[in-house]
C-alpha cells in the first residue's frame, strides 16, 4: 500500500472495523503504525490484518468491545494503552445507519444510533483526551458524513449523529488546542462499505447517487486513508476544528 | 516522522505570485518534494529569481515566467509557456491576490481599489483556473488547481470589504470549475488565516500589537510562517486527495471552526 507518511513510532488507536476504519488502520499500519482497532463484531476483527504489507501485519491488533457502554469504551481505551505503551492517533470511525422516514422511526432505533455513532463518539473521545491533553500532543480524526450537513430524507438518526460528532470535534478542538491536540472530521459521501451494500442495491439507488457526485462514482474506503493519514500526520498541526469533506465534490463546501 | 515526502516526484508545479511570501514557500516545498516547477511573478522578478535559484538547489528545474493576470490574453500567453517549457502542468496553485494591504479602513476605499482587486482576485484567478484546467483536461492524466482563499469569508473585513468579497468570489469560481472539470480536474481553495509573511510583519498595525491580540484569539496560540502551511495548501493537489474536489481547507490554528 502507497503511503505519503512515515508512521514509524506512532501508536495509533482505531474504533469501528467496517469498511473505512479497517482500511485506515491497514493504511496506518503500513506506513508503520502500531495499531489497536476496536469493534463489537469478532468476526470482522479477525481478518482486521489481512492485507497489511507484510513486517507491518503484527502492528494491528484487534480488540472486541461494546462501544455502547461508556464503562466499556473506557475500559477499551486503557486495554490499547496497556498495549501501544502510549497514544498519539484516534480514528473514530464507528457508524451504523437504518433508512427510514422520521414518522416510522421506533424509539429503539433513535437511542441505538445515538448510541453507537455520538455516545461513541464522546466517549471514546473523552478518554483518549485524558491521555493526550497531559501529554501535550494528539492527532485525532472523526469520520463524519455528508449527512451531517445535507438532507437526506430517511437519514434522521443517522444525520443527527454525524451533525452531533462535528460539532462535538469542534468543541474538543477548541478546548484541546493549547495542548497540542488537533480534532477533525473526514466527511465522505455515499461509499461503498458494508453499511451501504444493502442500500445500494436497491433499484436505481445506486444511479441516481452517483448522477450527485461531480466525480461520477461513489466513494472508497481508500479515498479516505489519504485524508485521514493526512490530518493524523505531524504535517497538519495548523489544521484543527475542521471537516474536510472526501466526498468526489457532492457537498461543493 | 519523515519531515518532506515526495508527494510530487516527476510532477510540475506552476505557482502563480511565487517572487515573494506565501507563493515563494509553495514553490521551494514542491520543489523539496521532487517537483519541477514554473515560478510566476508581475513585478517582483528579483524574488522570483530568488524563488527559482532555491528550485535549483534542490536539484530540481525552474522556469521564471512574467505576466500581469489581470488581463485574459496575458494569462493565456502564460499558460502557453508553461506548456511549451514543461510540455505538461500536473499542478497549479493560484496564488496570486491582492489584500488591499495599504487600506487601514474600508473608509478610505477606492473605486479604483474595487476594481484592482476584484481584477485580480476574482477576474483572474477565474481566468487562470479556465486557461490551466482548460489543457490539463486535454492532456493525459488531468491535474489539480489550487486557489489560495482565505479565513476572511467566515467574518468579513471591516477593513477591506472589497477583499472580503474578492475571496468568496473565489469559492464561487472554484465550485464551478470544480464541476465543469469533475474528475479529470481536480479544483479546490486552500484558505489560511494569518500568516506571517515579511509584508505581515512589516504592517505598523501588527508591530503595535496586532499579531499579540491574534495569537492570544488563535486555539493553538501562534501564527505560523509561510513555510509551515506550505505543505498543507500543496495537501490538495495531492494523489491523497483524489476524491476531494470543490473543497474548502481551513488552517487556521483553529480561528474559525465555521466554512464559508
Amino acid at each position: 500500500m502507497r503511503t505519503t507518511w512515515d508512521f514509524t513510532g506512532t501508536r495509533a488507536l482505531v474504533a469501528g472495523a467496517g469498511g473505512i476504519g479497517a482500511t485506515v488502520a491497514r493504511a496506518l499500519a503500513g506506513a508503520g503504525a502500531a495499531v489497536v482497532v476496536l469493534d463489537v463484531d469478532k468476526d470482522r476483527l479477525e481478518g482486521i490484518a489481512e492485507g497489511v504489507t507484510e513486517g507491518a501485519a503484527e502492528g494491528v491488533t484487534g480488540l472486541v468491545a461494546d462501544l455502547t457502554s461508556a464503562d466499556a469504551c473506557r475500559g477499551a481505551v486503557d486495554d490499547a494503552l496497556q498495549l501501544l505503551g502510549g497514544l498519539d492517533v484516534f480514528v473514530h470511525a464507528v457508524g451504523v445507519n437504518d433508512r427510514r422516514p422520521v414518522l416510522e422511526t421506533p424509539d429503539e432505533v433513535w437511542e441505538r444510533l445515538l448510541a453507537v455513532n455520538l455516545n461513541s463518539a464522546f466517549w471514546l473521545g473523552r478518554a483518549v483526551g485524558t491521555v493526550m491533553v497531559p501529554r501535550g500532543y494528539g492527532r485525532i480524526v472523526y469520520l463524519s458524513s455528508v449527512s451531517g450537513l445535507l438532507a437526506h430524507k430517511d437519514h434522521a438518526p443517522y444525520a443527527a449523529t454525524k451533525g452531533g460528532v462535528n460539532q462535538l470535534m469542534r468543541v474538543m478542538a477548541r478546548e484541546w488546542a493549547a495542548d497540542g491536540v488537533t480534532v477533525n472530521a473526514v466527511a465522505p459521501g455515499y461509499t461503498e462499505t458494508d453499511l451501504t451494500r444493502e442500500y445500494l442495491a436497491r433499484p436505481g439507488v445506486r444511479a441516481s447517487l452517483e448522477s450527485l457526485v461531480p466525480a461520477g462514482r461513489l466513494g472508497r474506503p481508500e479515498d479516505l486513508t489519504g485524508p485521514t493519514l493526512f490530518l493524523a500526520s505531524a504535517e497538519s498541526a495548523f489544521v484543527t476544528g475542521q471537516v474536510l469533506y472526501a466526498d468526489g465534490g457532492r457537498t461543493l463546501v | 516522522m519523515n519531515p518532506v515526502p515526495e508527494r510530487f516526484a516527476g510532477k510540475t508545479v506552476l505557482v502563480t505570485g511565487a517572487g515573494t511570501g506565501f507563493g515563494a514557500e509553495i514553490a521551494v516545498r514542491a520543489a523539496q518534494e521532487g517537483a519541477d516547477v514554473a515560478v510566476h511573478y508581475r513585478s517582483s522578478r528579483a524574488g522570483a529569481e530568488a524563488t527559482a535559484e532555491r528550485v535549483t538547489a534542490l536539484g530540481r528545474k525552474a522556469f521564471v515566467v512574467q505576466a500581469d493576470i489581470a488581463g485574459h490574453d496575458r494569462i493565456k500567453r502564460l499558460a502557453d509557456e508553461v506548456w511549451s517549457h514543461f510540455g505538461r502542468l500536473d499542478v497549479a496553485v493560484n496564488n496570486v491576490g491582492d489584500v488591499a494591504r495599504e487600506q487601514m479602513s474600508w473608509r478610505d476605499l477606492t473605486e479604483e481599489s474595487v476594481d484592482h482587486v476584484l481584477a485580480v482576485d476574482i477576474k483572474g484567478t477565474l481566468l487562470c483556473t479556465h486557461e490551466f484546467g482548460a489543457r490539463m483536461l486535454a492532456q493525459e492524466g488531468g491535474g489539480a488547481i489550487v486557489n489560495i482563499g482565505s479565513t476572511v469569508v467566515v467574518r468579513g473585513s471591516a477593513r477591506a470589504p472589497q477583499y472580503a468579497a474578492a475571496k468568496y468570489g473565489i469559492i464561487g469560481l472554484t465550485k464551478s470549475y470544480a464541476h465543469a472539470f469533475a474528475p479529470t480536474v481536480r479544483v479546490n481553495v486552500f484558505a489560511p488565516g494569518f500568516i506571517e509573511t515579511q509584508s505581515t510583519l512589516d504592517r505598523q498595525d501588527w508591530k503595535d500589537g496586532r499579531g499579540d491580540v491574534l495569537r492570544k484569539a488563535t486555539p493553538l496560540g501562534r501564527i505560523p510562517g509561510p513555510e509551515e502551511l506550505a505543505g498543507t495548501a500543496l495537501f490538495l493537489a495531492t494523489e491523497d486527495a483524489n476524491h476531494i474536489t470543490g473543497g474548502f481547507l481551513v488552517a487556521d490554528g483553529g480561528y474559525n471552526m465555521i466554512g464559508a
